[in-house]
């Protein structure tokens, strides 16, 4: 219908002009010189295949598309709105090539036919390497363009990029909402980072700011681990004499403190479950200053609530701990699932769960 | 005796003849100096309203939508708490008042953003000479009288307004601002107004008031300049008619419809124009086959194809003229007829499109004006380039054939925004239609052999009264598909159509007049939409919480939230803030309620147990604010007027009463509690977070009731919810696993409970009627929705797109003013989801916010907006109406 509707306007606007008052709209002036012999591929069916395409790369059929898409170009019967979004496809089709000058040549050419089109503006914020800049692109785009919704995708991940994460996820589920399914995949993991980092950043109060959003799927590691917990909480602190200490300078006096379940282990070994609850737990105990807590529930109980994780595992009571008080979720609601690895960004909402109990 | 009675007769007689003379001096002072409200006004001004009655807009207009959308303007802000103030004097209950207030009256919007009403009072201003005699010696609350230097002025004060007052014979001139008012005087005086200075012809317009519309003079001129100057084709319109300056729109408005006229005095320079305006259009013939669901139709009955495409030419010069020139030869050579046989023949000056909601495309339509010339030319086309019955179809028993357009004609019809290389087309009665989409011309044959068309629709019957029948252009749209060109774009004349969701525009042109008439109404009405005026964007934000309530003391809505983690700001409904108060860092708000829903207190909890207790304006009430030292694992929250918090120390929940007072309740649980207990009437359930899940019902001392706690089988992020029936109390809990457990006031499993549930649950069960009867909704991770009856039925399910029940929960609430009970899910994404108690979706959600919904009367007409905040920390409120016809 946004195809047409322009079409439908445009006629109902050619009559409008010559009653001088009602409209604004203008009479296109085609720009086309050869007959439109074939109808070819939809614009439609074009948007899809492109997308299919910047979901899974595939040269080859990038290189077949190019070709269709500029063979279409010079066959094009359209009008102007149409031909500037051809142009615009074959902009963004280039661009997904890496050719940035045919991307940039094509995207004015489509611009020089209507800015009303989105992927100009989608093409253009991409090609400027300056972000400011980028992002002053997708806000004039939205203001100008006919349809909104992948340029609020777009300013979403810039907004995300530059740490403003309740604006991008804002913007990310609000443009996914209007989007086909299959953008999830381009722009659903920002949305989903850009909510756990905008719930970290409320969640998180006078502690150092949210570190740049690790990865969604980054696998945890012992070092990422206490890296972490040393930028984003204070709970560390006493155990180095160093303002900023790094892994390394620290591991001795966690070994120590009993907070590493393994502290042999190499610094980039992923973190399991059962190794970020082992931790976190010896935090809340120091923080407590309270070490029966470390033995609490194996005193308590001879049978476990959880059934994957035994009693007499050196985690059990730090698993219990941890669920308990909701620093550490159980993901079905009845197992802990201790082998699992913890992404970078699940250990940032158990660390700001953890500073929001112990400030 | 009876000369004293004769001599107190003849002082009666003597006091009846001077108030009889005192009558008619003042009568006849009224008939002599009658004076002109046009001289008051300035000629400058924003915005300028004849209103027929001022009892008819405070009755009518003062509560519409479309006030609120105009007072949204920020250079309007100070008047959207004075119509507020307004709306609640009930000034039209009394029959005197409603007899004064019935006046004609002219509202001007100074260029300064100051507003200044001049009142015709009619023969009410024949005792306007007495106000100078009783305004000092009248005692009404808030009325005040003040001679300043010779000008007797008047004041009254109702709420936060002052409205000031002077009277001059008939005339009464009204403003917030005494320096107005004595400005409107002095133009009087020196001549200076615009009754001296705007045209005769002007003059005569804006005292042609009608009596039942409100007239608003526009300045057509820059209006017109705004719509069409910067194109070279707009440039050459302007050159070519002259309209007014300024124009009278005549508007009728109401909730539910709008309609809008102007007449126009028109000035064509142009000849040809003017030449093709002469031609009186024809009613339009083509609504007969426009199927009843089409959404938008243009049509335009301007000039046969040839005149248009003529006039084409001439507003857009010789690229126009080229096209022709080249689809002229292309014809010839191939066909060895001209586009003028081939199309300008038979293409009569009915021409136009409509969209139905089957299908993207477009049906295209043309009134065929010679039926020999059409069938040469048909002949000629399918000839050359024909898709004959290979490419015909056959749709619900109607041949539709397609055609291929030959690119000579495409190159025409380019020009018009006509693009359709290879459309289906079929003729009935003396149109032609053409569409990519067979099935579209499959609905127009149905619609011609049904009768179920467009102008057999009540909703059309409806709204093109009043509209002329054979207008040169016309629209017919639906807002809720798409919006016409004459409404795209932001302005607040667009958003005041955008409240009215269907509607007719009309343009009648003739050489010397143009007539512009729209009726619009409001069909698909219900549903929410954004509230004028907002979003509200408060600096830094609005952190966590947003409150929307109103004090008790107070008809006034107030909002207030926590700015950049530790400032208390309290703001008007406006969003201007009113007061501040400081706070620690990531203070909570909690609300203590009357039993009307009026604010009590505001309550305010700090991370490390500092308890602050607000009256109105913040005013802290004593003995606040007090360290408590608790650092409470639950959300506080009021029971019974007091603060609970949990006491990690007292293993225990803590009360602190308005005097500071605490209490324990409940004491030496086992775990603490991190979810809120559920209080309703005299009892209290909890559940202390821990795996061996006990769960409590107590009274409101925290005596633990007979039977109890009872074990449920998991841990859980719920707390219990008691649903009380009757006599009857029941109480139910879920755990995070999906078991829904019920038992009976004695702590006895309900028949039927324990119920397994598929998913993982996180957020708290809430109750709700359905039928009369309670039911719960329950809330799954992966958004599946369910509404489960008392008896372990699971009464209906639905599945939230892009909800997480993780981090979503529930709120129920009359939301839309229907009686019943609505459900919303907030707090997940960026959007809240709406329900009805049959789990349909609401119209007009999902909403933008994500915080906790508020239900207050912001704007303080009667119904309650939704308030919520969004990720992005700026305010949102939602009009919500009911659906209606």
């Amino acid at each position: 219908m946004k195809r047409r509707g322009p079409a439908l306007i445009a006629c109902a606007g050619a009559a409008v002009v010559l009653l001088l008052l009602a409209s604004c709209a203008s009479v296109p002036v085609t720009t086309v010189g050869n007959p439109p012999e074939q109808a070819g591929a939809t614009l439609d069916a074009f948007t899809s295949r492109l997308l299919d395409l910047e979901i899974t790369p595939d040269r080859a059929r990038l290189f077949a598309l190019r070709t269709e898409l500029d063979r279409a170009a010079a066959h094009t019967g359209a009008g102007r709105h149409d031909q500037a979004a051809l142009e615009s496809l074959r902009a963004e089709a280039a661009f997904q090539a890496g050719d940035q000058a045919a991307a940039r040549r094509l995207v004015e050419s489509a611009a020089a036919l209507s800015q009303e089109v989105e992927g100009v503006w989608v093409v253009r914020a991409a090609l400027e390497p300056d972000p400011a800049r980028s992002l002053a692109l997708v806000e004039k785009g939205i203001a100008i363009a006919d349809g909104t919704a992948r340029l609020l995708c777009v300013r979403g991940e810039a907004l995300l990029k530059a740490g403003r994460y309740a604006e991008a996820a804002q913007d990310l589920d609000e443009g996914l909402r209007s989007l086909d399914e299959r953008y999830r995949a381009l722009y659903g993991p920002d949305r989903e980072r850009a909510f756990a980092l905008a719930r970290v950043a409320r969640d998180t109060s006078g502690g150092s700011p949210v570190q740049q959003p690790l990865s969604p799927d980054s696998v945890l590691t012992y070092r990422a681990m206490v890296e972490q917990a040393l930028a984003q909480t204070r709970l560390l602190a006493a155990l180095s004499p160093s303002a900023n200490p790094t892994f390394a300078g620290i591991l001795p006096a966690l070994s120590s403190a009993g907070l590493l379940r393994d502290s042999s282990v190499a610094p980039d070994t992923p973190a399991r479950r059962k190794d970020v609850a082992y931790f976190l737990w010896g935090l809340v105990a120091r923080s407590e200053h309270d070490p029966t807590l470390l033995t609490r529930y194996r005193r308590k109980y001879t049978v476990s609530p959880v059934p994957d994780v035994s009693v007499d595992a050196p985690w059990f009571d730090a698993v219990l701990g941890t669920v308990e008080k909701e620093i550490i979720d159980l993901p079905d609601g009845m197992s802990f699932k201790p082998d699992d690895p913890v992404t970078g960004l699940a250990y940032q909402e158990m660390l700001a769960k953890l500073t929001a109990l112990y400030r | 005796m009876k000369k004293l009675l004769g001599v107190l007769a003849k002082i009666l007689l003597s006091i009846l003849c001077v108030v009889v003379l005192a009558g008619l001096f003042l009568v006849g002072r009224w008939l002599v100096r009658r004076e002109d409200p046009t001289a008051f006004i300035p000629d400058t001004y924003t915005a300028y309203l004849q209103v027929p009655s001022i009892r008819g807009i405070y009755d009518t207009w003062l509560n519409l939508e479309a006030v609120d959308l105009v007072l949204s303007r920020p250079d309007l802000a100070a008047y959207r708490r004075v119509v507020a103030d307004v709306r609640g004097l009930a000034l039209t209950k009394s029959p005197l008042l409603r007899t004064l207030l019935d006046v004609h009256a002219d509202v001007i919007l100074l260029k300064d953003g100051k507003l200044l009403m001049v009142l015709d009072l009619g023969w009410r201003g024949i005792a306007s000479p007495l106000a100078r005699i009783v305004g000092p010696v009248l005692n009404v609350r808030g009325f005040s009288f003040l001679n300043d230097s010779g000008t007797p002025l008047y004041r009254y004060t109702t709420g936060g307004t002052t409205i000031h007052a002077a009277f001059a014979e008939n005339v009464a001139i009204l403003s917030l601002d005494a320096s107005v008012v004595k400005e409107a005087l002095e133009r009087r005086a020196t001549g200076t107004g615009l009754a001296m200075r705007a045209s005769r012809d002007l003059l005569d317009r804006i005292r042609l008031r009608r009596s039942d519309a409100v007239r608003i003079l526009v300045d057509t001129a820059s209006l017109s300049t705004r719509l069409l100057a910067g194109s070279s084709t707009g440039d050459r319109v302007l050159g070519a008619v002259k309209i007014p300056g300024q124009s009278m729109l005549d508007v009728t408005l109401s909730d539910t419809s709008l309609r809008l006229g102007a007449q126009l005095p028109l000035d064509v320079a142009m000849p040809e124009l003017g030449k093709t305006l002469a031609t009186a259009p024809a009613p339009l013939g083509v609504l007969r086959f426009v199927p009843d669901s089409a959404y938008l139709l243009t049509a335009s009955s301007l000039a046969p194809l040839r005149g248009l495409y003529q006039l084409a030419a001439d507003f857009q010069g010789k690229d126009v003229q080229d096209i022709f020139t080249r689809a002229d030869a292309g014809a010839r050579s191939v066909l060895g007829m001209g586009i003028d046989q081939l199309l300008f023949s038979w293409v009569g000056a009915e021409l136009g499109a409509f969209m139905l909601p089957t299908s993207a495309d477009p049906v295209f339509f043309a009134r065929i004006s010679s039926q020999e010339s059409f069938q040469r030319a048909l002949t000629a086309l399918a000839g050359s380039a024909v898709a004959g019955k290979d490419s015909s179809l056959v749709i619900d028993g109607s041949r539709i054939d397609r055609l291929t357009i030959p690119w000579y004609v495409g190159l025409v019809l380019d020009v018009l925004g006509v693009n359709v290389p290879e459309p289906y087309f079929v003729t009935r009665g003396d149109y032609l239609f053409a569409s990519l989409d067979a099935t579209n011309l499959s609905a127009v044959l149905k619609a011609a052999d049904t009768g179920s068309n467009i102008a057999a629709g009540n909703l059309y019957a409806s709204l093109s009264r009043g509209i002329p029948s054979d207008p040169t252009f016309m629209v017919w749209y639906d807002i809720t598909r798409t919006e016409p060109f004459f409404i795209k774009g932001a302005g607040i004349f667009a958003d005041i159509l955008r409240l009215y969701t269907s509607g007719i525009a009309a343009v009648r042109a003739t050489p010397t007049e143009l007539q512009v008439s729209l009726s619009a109404a409001r069909v698909v009405g219900g549903g929410a939409r954004l509230a004028a005026g907002f979003p509200l964007a408060p600096e830094k934000g609005v952190g966590q919480d947003l409150l929307a309530f109103r004090f008790a003391d107070s008809r006034a809505a107030r909002l207030s939230w926590v700015k950049a983690k530790s400032l208390l700001v309290l703001a008007d409904a406006g969003g201007t803030p009113i007061a501040q108060a400081q706070l620690d860092p990531d203070t909570r708000l909690v609300p203590e309620q009357n039993a009307d829903g009026a604010l009590a207190a505001l309550w305010a909890v700090s991370p490390s147990g500092t308890i602050w207790r607000f009256g109105p304006a913040l005013i802290p009430q004593a003995p606040f604010p007090v360290a408590s030292g608790i650092v409470s694992t639950m959300p506080p929250i009021v029971i019974g007027g007091s603060l609970a918090l949990f006491s990690r120390n007292d293993a225990a929940i803590v009360l602190i009463g308005a005097d500071g007072a605490r209490r324990l309740l409940a004491q030496h649980l086992d775990a603490p509690l991190l979810a809120a207990p559920d209080v309703v009437g005299a009892r209290m359930a909890f559940y202390p977070k821990s795996f061996d899940a006990h769960v409590h019902l107590t009274d409101l001392d925290g005596t633990e009731e007979p039977g109890w706690p009872v074990a449920a089988s998991g841990i859980s992020f719920c707390s219990p919810r008691i649903v009380a029936t009757g006599d009857s109390v029941d109480v139910f809990f879920l755990t995070q696993a999906g078991v829904l457990h019920g038992w009976d006031a004695t702590g006895m499993p309900l028949p039927a409970f324990p119920l397994n549930l598929p998913g993982v649950y996180y957020a708290n069960p809430e109750i709700l009627s359905a039928g009369g009867r309670p039911v719960l909704a329950i809330l799954a991770q992966d958004g599946t929705l369910s509404l489960v009856g008392m008896d372990g039925s699971i009464l209906r399910q639905v599945r939230a797109p892009d909800v997480d029940g993780k981090t979503a929960r529930i709120f129920i609430g009359d939301v839309n003013h229907d009686g019943g009970n609505e459900i919303l899910l907030y707090g997940s994404g960026a959007f809240i989801a709406g329900y009805d108690a049959a789990l349909r979706p609401l119209p007009g959600y999902p909403l933008k916010g994500v915080t906790r919904p508020q239900l207050v009367d912001l704007d303080q007409d009667g119904t309650p907006e939704l308030v919520t905040a969004g990720i992005d920390g700026k305010i949102y409120a939602y009009a919500m109406t009911r659906m209606q016809q």
